[in-house]
């Protein structure tokens, strides 16, 4: 372990080594990807119809609303630079599966089916459909590892849409909850917040949904509080991912 | 007479044992099956350490361990000393355990485990919260349960392969 902080060729040896164990990794994963490709070829016709009509719909209204959105934008942007602060960002983004997913007490992480060869960066924030889903931690030619937010080693900083309360959401482990740390017991945190990302430290774009706050428990003797997050994104289940970048 | 190229020459059903208990180790289940997932792994080469312990040792031990690392894609090194500590004290003890009760063997098995996942917990530096300990507690039931299981199975298999056994 102390050769893997301090010595950068223990990446080779890391590879060699998974020349072993990456196809256990995809034979293991074969079913969930069976079932899901058996889901998409045996469905009836009439449920392919409806599903379609479904899909129609949503696209429309969902068209509707990003009319407005590049109208706010460049709102957005003429009242930054009236104020002079720097612009917001914009994102570009790339779309992707789950290769293999790796659920364990101590150790959540995702492999992608995109790599290198596709621009992607270490560090890199990964939504889904529902809200932020990890961060991009280790890249081959063509696949990518994610650190899901449910890991323990993972923090993303959030921010409290009812009254801008900022906190650092770390993951909970194995109950596939989001914790804040750190909250002192005169903070205002109530049940049922909306918590987004706040943009702090560069790593996750502003604006994007986290959680919702599922617990806060007041222990009398105890420094801080304790609040428990649901998570918006379906860390379980999601199969499609969007990788983003953040370009000015 | 000595055999020198021990780990050459390993049994490829004891390699086989060991991919398939990779496979267990990382079988996508949803977060609840946490709680029940057996120790795959520490099961499958304290078998091997304690009835060819020619052939398995410390330093497969360390290889399977270096191996799993590289599964959970993790810092190399905290499967494989913890491995290495727990298949020393099964090696170490596998002379007196045929001496100890029923029960006794069944505790000696579920206090290696938690040893096991204490110290990897320890070396990922994870926090010791109350539901990371009642994890580890039901995990390492659940596999001494699962023990019981693989002896049969691996010991059929053993004798189908003709893998001669270094105790009786």
């Amino acid at each position: 372990m102390f050769f893997n902080y301090r010595c950068a060729g223990i990446a080779y040896l890391r590879t060699a080594l998974s020349l072993v164990v990456v196809p256990i990794q995809y034979l293991v994963n074969s079913p969930v990807q069976l079932v899901h490709s058996l889901q998409t070829i045996i469905t009836s016709k009439n449920d392919l119809l409806k599903e379609n009509t479904k899909l129609a719909a949503q696209l429309l209204f969902l068209q509707a609303k990003l009319q407005r959105l590049s109208y706010l934008e460049r709102e957005n942007d003429q009242l930054r630079t009236l104020l002079s602060t720097s612009k917001q960002f914009n994102e570009k983004v790339l779309a992707a599966q789950i290769l293999a997913l790796n659920i364990d007490y101590l150790n959540q992480q995702a492999v992608v089916d995109k790599g290198k060869k596709d621009g992607l960066y270490v560090g890199q924030p990964v939504l889904d459909a529902f809200g932020v889903i990890g961060q991009v931690i280790a890249l081959e030619p063509f696949t990518c590892r994610i650190l899901l937010i449910t890991d323990q080693k993972s923090a993303v900083p959030v921010v409290d849409t009812r009254n801008g309360f900022q906190a650092i959401a770390v993951g909970a482990g194995s109950s596939g909850m989001l914790e804040l740390v750190n909250i002192p017991q005169t903070a205002d945190v109530k049940v049922g917040d909306m918590l987004v990302t706040s943009g702090m430290a560069s790593r996750f774009p502003y604006g994007y949904p986290v959680g919702v706050v599922d617990s806060v428990q007041h222990d009398r003797g105890a420094r801080f509080v304790t609040v428990k997050i649901k998570p918006s994104a379906r860390v379980n289940s999601s199969r499609y991912l969007l990788l983003l970048w953040l370009t000015k | 007479m000595v055999d020198e190229m021990n780990i050459i020459k390993m049994p490829l059903f004891v390699v086989l044992t060991f991919l398939v208990a990779f496979g267990l180790a990382i079988l996508p289940l949803p977060y609840w099956a946490d709680w029940f997932r057996p120790e795959w792994v520490v099961l499958v080469v304290m078998y091997w350490s304690l009835t060819i312990s020619s052939r398995v040792n410390v330093g497969v031990a360390w290889l399977v361990g270096l191996l799993l690392d590289v599964l959970y894609n993790v810092p190399l090194g905290q499967h494989a000393l913890a491995l290495v500590l727990v298949t020393y004290f099964t090696v170490r003890f596998s002379a007196r355990l045929p001496f100890f009760s029923f029960w006794q063997k069944m505790l000696v098995l579920f206090g290696l485990i938690i040893f096991y996942q204490l110290m990897l917990l320890y070396l990922r530096g994870a926090g010791f919260a109350y539901t990371t300990l009642f994890i580890c507690f039901s995990r390492a039931l659940i596999s001494t349960a699962i023990w019981l299981w693989l002896v049969l199975i691996l010991g059929d298999y053993q004798h189908r392969f003709d893998i001669e056994s270094d105790n009786p």
